[in-house]
């Protein structure tokens, strides 16, 4: 109460009017005490008469006093509590109003008709306050809502399917499409095993996954039609104190798979299509040139072995062509079962023992675990690029050199086999680029037209591993194909 | 039929009988210039439903039938022979065999694959194969194979890939094709036999390439 200015003024009022009745009684005491000293040289009689009238005019001052200061008092107490009382409420309700603000509670509003000017104008630039933070409180709510439902909307409306989903959680949203998607396959509102298994890896790792390669998308198979989706699955956080997660959508690409699929069947029948009257071409220039019963002059031998030779390359171009859409349709349909890398070797090695041989070269196999565990792989495309390196061994060791094959464990997740010859190796300048198509290095005598390294990337690729060339040590080449541990 | 180019004397009956069965004119004209002498005699047919006919119409020692054709392709041509009893030797001659087909043939005693595209030596030299197999390995078990003896032509087989070092990896490939298909049903799946034909067909065809 006295820090109110209005409470110091009240007590003051009550203060002035106390010492108002104090000194209106001292003065009524000393009066009578000078005018009864004067009074005892007079007579007695005026002494007697005067003592009474003495006595009468004190007794008529003390009431008055009394009167004065009861008067004072009784009416600064009520309106010291009158003032009071009308001090303490504003403060409170001012305090409560705030508290109120503080809470995020609908603005309250204080009484403007307040009788003291000074909180009339507190208390309505406060109302105007409470009322702009109610307004602005509203509008922050609906923009929220909006953005909120627009969001909602958006997830709504894409039409591939998107999870999401908590750091460590589960499901925390997913869109109709996913729905959709999730129904069909059986298992409604559940992330497919497929993507939980990439989003554990993503997960492990901390990396997300976002293939560019349609080759990647995965088979789901819905009311008995292939469907192929590419998995884009990543990490979203908006900042520190909110929640981060993942994501993931689910890319139709069953169209882009279809036309890929299109253009290599294209090329393959384009390729038999011409293949095939060549077939007979050739059969008849190689007749010719045998010249069984009738001999062919100069000019026709020369013209005759100019359209063989034209036939023979043009031959070798489907043949390419045609290993080409092999290798691009052959490496997605992968049949991948628990097998034994030393019998692939072995298959290899014995399949190549007889060309070997011929050169007078030796084929051997290193292994220093007998009991390495069992590779995930389809046997026959294993097979496929271990037959392509071991040939391009063979075709590039020296007469009497060898070639080894050595199995070894270069991490806990492959199986690898080196293929090392002790061929002049791969020149500096074209050592990365011997897997892209076509590329031969320059001044190659042996045959071939640079697709077999190509091949066999894709198909290791595609059982996600590895494969390379080492650096060249002891003037040996050493290539290497690391295979997934089942 | 092809007029021989030299064709004098020999009887009928001494002569070889060859059908060349296939959809591409010029290879028609080559394969039988190529097979004709003095001892051969190749007929054509353009089709499968054409050599049907002329398979009815008379008597041939040996059939070389293009794989790819319209209509009736030549697995088609091979089961419509068997059905009728007929084990004329066939070789299939075609561009690409595809696994399928090729386990179809085997089981109906065609064991005779031809790449395309053929060198006319290639092709005397199966004709021979076919109707004059010699006493080595391979040619006596694939001989065995062509009238149905499965089992004699893997034991054949088996004796000489036991013994041999290093084996020979034809031999190798046509043993386990062999026994592949002796222990699978005739409609059973042949996924495994079919992804090791993928890569090894070649490997089982006369004019074998290595990879």
């Amino acid at each position: 109460m006295l820090r109110n200015p209005l409470s110091l003024g009240l007590l003051a009022i009550t203060l002035i009017l106390w010492s108002l009745g104090a000194s209106a009684l001292l003065i009524t005491e000393t009066s009578p005490t000078h005018l009864a000293g004067k009074q005892i040289d007079q007579s007695e009689n005026q002494i007697s008469s005067k003592d009474t009238q003495s006595k009468g005019n004190s007794a008529t001052k003390i009431a008055w006093v009394t009167t004065l200061v009861l008067l004072g008092t009784s009416i600064a107490v009520p309106l010291h509590f009158h003032l009071g009382r009308q001090l303490t409420p504003p403060t409170t309700a001012l305090h409560h109003a705030i508290e109120e603000i503080r809470k995020g509670n609908p603005s309250p509003t204080l009484p403007t008709s307040h009788p003291n000017n000074e909180f009339t104008k507190v208390f309505s630039a406060f109302n105007q306050m409470a009322e702009e933070l109610t307004t602005r409180h509203t509008q922050c709510d609906e923009n929220l809502t909006r953005a909120k439902m627009v969001n909602r909307a958006i997830l709504e409306a894409i039409p591939s399917p998107v999870f999401i989903l908590g750091d460590d959680t589960g499901l925390l949203q997913i869109n109709p499409a996913a729905k959709n998607l999730t129904q069909k396959l059986g298992n409604s509102n559940c992330l497919p095993l497929k993507i939980q298994h990439i989003l554990d890896e993503c997960r492990q790792t901390q990396t997300s996954f976002l293939p560019e390669d349609p080759r990647e998308a995965l088979l789901f198979r819905l009311d008995e039609e292939e469907f192929y989706f590419l998995p884009r699955i990543f990490r979203f956080a908006t900042d520190n104190t909110s929640p981060a997660g993942w994501a993931i959508i689910l890319h139709n690409v069953s169209r882009i798979r279809w036309l890929d699929d299109m253009k290599t069947n294209l090329i393959s029948t384009v390729s038999h299509e011409i293949k095939t009257p060549l077939t007979g071409i050739r059969m008849v220039l190689h007749l010719l040139l045998e010249e069984r019963n009738h001999h062919l002059d100069e000019m026709q031998r020369l013209m005759v072995s100019s359209a063989n030779e034209d036939c023979e390359r043009l031959l070798t171009t489907l043949n390419t062509l045609l290993d080409l859409s092999r290798a691009e349709s052959g490496a997605t349909h992968l049949n991948r079962i628990p097998i034994d890398l030393l019998e692939s070797v072995t298959r290899t090695a014995q399949l190549f023992a007889s060309a070997a041989n011929s050169r007078e070269i030796q084929i051997q196999i290193e292994t220093n675990d007998a009991n390495h565990p069992e590779i995930s792989a389809d046997p026959v495309r294993l097979d496929e690029v271990l037959n392509n390196l071991v040939s391009n061994a063979v075709k590039h060791s020296p007469p009497g050199g060898t070639i080894t094959l050595r199995l070894s464990k270069p991490d806990a997740e492959h199986l690898r086999v080196a293929i090392i010859d002790q061929g002049p190796g791969v020149p500096d300048a074209c050592q990365s680029r011997i897997f892209e198509r076509f590329y031969r290095a320059p001044g190659q005598k042996v045959d071939g037209v640079g697709l077999g390294l190509f091949i066999s990337r894709e198909i290791i690729r595609a059982h996600e591993g590895r494969i390379g060339l080492s650096e060249r040590t002891q003037e040996l080449t050493e290539f290497y194909v690391d295979v997934p541990i089942a | 039929m092809f007029p021989s180019p030299n064709s004098h004397a020999p009887t009928a009956s001494e002569k070889l009988r060859v059908l060349v069965v296939d959809d591409e004119p010029t290879l028609r004209l080559g394969f039988a210039y190529a097979l004709s002498n003095k001892t051969t005699v190749v007929e054509t047919a353009a089709t499968g439903h054409l050599a049907l006919e002329r398979m009815a119409k008379s008597a041939f020692d040996i059939m070389i039938l293009d794989l790819r054709m319209p209509e009736i392709d030549g697995t088609g041509v091979i089961e419509t022979l068997r059905n009728q009893g007929d084990n004329i030797p066939i070789i299939l001659c075609s561009a690409v065999i595809n696994p399928k087909a090729a386990i179809r043939a085997i089981r109906h005693g065609v064991v005779d694959f031809l790449l395309k595209p053929v060198k006319p030596t290639e092709l005397r030299e199966i004709v021979r194969r076919v109707t004059q197999p010699d006493a080595s390995t391979l040619e006596s078990a694939l001989h065995a194979a062509r009238n149905h003896h499965l089992t004699a032509a893997i034991q054949i087989l088996e004796t000489e890939t036991e013994t041999a070092h290093p084996p020979d990896e034809k031999l190798i490939g046509w043993l386990s094709v062999f026994h592949s298909i002796r222990e699978t049903a005739s409609h059973a799946d042949h996924s495994l036999l079919e992804n090791y034909l993928h890569t090894h067909l070649p490997l089982l065809a006369f004019n074998a390439s290595l990879p």
